[in-house]
């Protein structure tokens, strides 16, 4: 006998535990409804800020026209002029980056790292390449060169502008939205399927209005929302600021990572340049086509990257290195062979931002978002008309408590050590369900000392 | 060792409550020979925390390795000894669990040769949400042996099923209880080592 076993078992008091369906049902319906109860606030204020991104490039283009965009003309000033005219205006500036102006109806944008500014903020001077006026100067955000009023709903919708901590709001969304989704999934189709008729899982109910026909509203549309929603959800932990770590471990772990260009410079004798202009020209006769960046070497010994920069279908992403010295091209890295989930990853992003597939991709973002919005308010909305008719409370009745007393050993212990598994990996997840559990625990007990 | 803080910490607490149950019924249940397992099973909580942080890497060894090598057979013997039913099983469970810890000593320094480092956060990242960066990266610098990391993810993988099925006994053993039992506690903290030790294996890997 082992140490675990010492005690006899109890007498036959313990309830048998239900088998399948009947067992797990209740457990779902629990999780699903505390923790949509819980995170739904969360999720519709996500929503509506990510609607508001999602139309950010039209809004830039309104809003920024002057610094944006200069009448067509025939002829440019080399890079190297508009770099140096625009120097004028940022004295105390360093030139990390020149952004060429792709059609002859933009500006060129030079990028310049100023003392003061946040991580990931630059100082960015626009410049009429046709005429070498300086159209205006903005503080932007990073790799995409985000204008500020992108920068600013960007921040509401990842952190409500309450820095870190607000990061936790976006955070626990995410962690929890794959959660909802998929036990809202397995209840929809679970409830259905005696039933054997498609058209009562993909379509809404008609009949009067009721607690049963929002429930079919709120199935149907979960269901067609579903795979955006995971998708969002799994985008979205990519930048948040505990999962998103485990998620930088899992793609280094994989070998996932976004491949980088070696900038090594073989023949850099020191200070010697030869520019923007002579930089890009050499590029563009390899082939790498606008819309690009020049960045300047970092340190002596590195040369010049060029990166594409399209972030639209088809995504142009190549970048190629090259000396400063010598203007050759000296490295070159294509988007074609990055490996597939570094693409993956690409794209991904891309079409979380409302970027990869145009309109057609704001469009779909907007639904999938109104859509998350619907389903949390119908959420709520049957847990209202769920209230009993008489009494003192307010509130509608809750899943009963205890359910995981009727799903099998079996059964509920791969599904704690998984819980406790993902807990760890998305530690908002975990910590927020633990005090869900905690929370539990304590009302249980409390109900059981007013009953007694 | 564990060389993340966080998780560091889980297990120690973990360990600690297990090796503190095991402690408290060596000392107040049960027959010479349960006091005895549950006396190995207190020390080995206590070796797995200490495993776990950095001080105790220059622990001596071999005395740890003998310890739980007869902790092994002592185990083994009870089970040879003719214990039936469904404590078979678990025995060889604990045997193996022992065994486990003894390779784990043995081995942890080859293990241990590559540090872990933390990449800083990356500036912002192509994702590009204002204020945010995608995380940093921990990563293990150097490898382990190959017959190493082969030991430890089969390590790994019987204790987390073993794991899991003590939990699932525990969670029918306590289906019914409106109060923790002792024989329900028990299966919680097999649970608990067992687990602990599939983590310390993958750790390994």
């Amino acid at each position: 006998m082992s140490i675990a076993e010492r005690e006899a078992p109890p007498a036959a008091t313990t309830p048998a535990p239900a088998a399948g369906w009947a067992a797990i049902r209740p457990l779902l319906l629990r999780l699903h409804f505390y923790a949509g109860v819980f995170v739904g606030p969360f999720l519709v204020v996500a929503a509506l800020t990510g609607i508001a991104y999602i139309y950010t490039p039209q809004l830039e283009q309104v809003i920024y026209d002057h610094e944006l965009h200069v009448p067509a003309a025939p002829g440019a000033l080399s890079l190297d002029r508009q770099a140096e005219l625009a120097r004028a205006q940022a004295p105390d500036g360093e030139i990390t980056a020149v952004r060429p102006a792709p059609t002859a109806t933009d500006t060129t944008q030079v990028i310049f790292d100023r003392p003061g500014l946040a991580p990931g903020y630059h100082h960015t001077v626009f410049v009429d390449p046709h005429t070498g006026e300086v159209r205006g100067a903005l503080e932007t955000y990073g790799s995409g060169q985000s204008l500020p009023v992108r920068g600013w709903i960007s921040t509401l919708h990842s952190s409500l502008h309450l820095g870190d901590f607000g990061r936790l709001y976006s955070e626990l969304a995410a962690s929890w939205l794959w959660v909802i989704v998929l036990a809202g999934l397995v209840l929809w189709i679970g409830r259905r399927r005696r039933e054997r008729r498609a058209r009562s899982v993909l379509l809404p109910a008609g009949g009067p209005p009721g607690r049963r026909r929002l429930l079919s509203w709120h199935g149907a549309a979960g269901l067609w929302a579903a795979a955006g929603l995971l998708f969002l959800s799994a985008t979205g932990l990519t930048w948040s600021l505990y999962a998103g770590e485990s998620v930088s471990d899992l793609r280094s772990a994989l070998d996932w990572k976004t491949p980088s260009i070696s900038a090594a410079a073989t023949s850099s004798p020191a200070g010697a340049d030869v520019g923007f202009q002579a930089v890009r020209d050499a590029t563009a006769r390899a082939g790498l086509t606008d819309p690009v960046e020049l960045r300047v070497p970092g340190k002596p010994g590195k040369g010049y990257v060029v990166q594409q920069i399209q972030r639209s279908w088809p995504e142009k992403q190549d970048s190629m290195a090259v000396d400063p010295a010598t203007g050759q091209i000296t490295n070159t890295l294509r988007f074609d062979d990055y490996p597939l989930a570094a693409k993956l990853s690409r794209w991904g992003i891309d079409a979380h931002m409302g970027l990869l597939f145009g309109v057609a991709n704001q469009i779909v973002l907007t639904a999938l978002a109104a859509g998350l919005i619907c389903l949390v308010v119908w959420g709520y909305r049957m847990w209202w008309q769920r209230r009993p008719a008489r009494g003192e409370t307010r509130f509608g009745r809750r899943p009963v408590r205890g359910a995981w007393r009727r799903v099998p050993g079996r059964v509920l212990a791969p599904v704690l050590v998984g819980a406790a598994v993902l807990g760890y990996f998305l530690p908002v997840l975990g910590v927020s369900l633990l005090g869900f559990l905690v929370l539990d625990v304590v009302l249980g007990w409390r109900k059981r000392e007013v009953a007694a | 060792m564990i060389g993340e803080l966080g998780l560091r910490w889980i297990f120690t607490l973990a360990f600690a409550a297990a090796g503190a149950f095991c402690l408290y019924r060596c000392v107040r249940h049960g027959t010479v020979a349960h006091r005895v397992c549950d006396a190995l099973h207190a020390l080995m909580c206590a070796a797995m925390v200490a495993m776990a942080w950095p001080a105790a890497m220059n622990v001596a060894r071999v005395p740890q390795i003998l310890f739980f090598a007869v902790a092994a057979l002592w185990f083994a013997g009870m089970l040879v000894a003719g214990r039936g039913g469904s404590g078979r099983l678990s025995l060889g469970h604990h045997a193996l669990m022992m065994a486990g810890m003894a390779w784990m000593v043995l081995v942890m320094p080859l293990a241990m040769s590559g540090t872990m480092t933390s990449a800083p956060a990356s500036a912002p990242a192509s994702g590009d949400h204002a204020g945010m960066t995608m995380g940093a990266a921990t990563t293990m610098m150097g490898d382990a042996p190959a017959h190493v990391t082969i030991v430890a993810a089969v390590l790994a993988v019987v204790f987390l099923v073993a794991g899991t099925a003590w939990m699932a006994r525990a969670i029918d053993a306590g289906r019914g209880d409106s109060t923790l039992r002792l024989r329900t506690a028990g299966l919680v903290a097999n649970a608990v080592m067992s687990l602990g030790m599939a983590l310390m294996a993958a750790v390994l890997v």
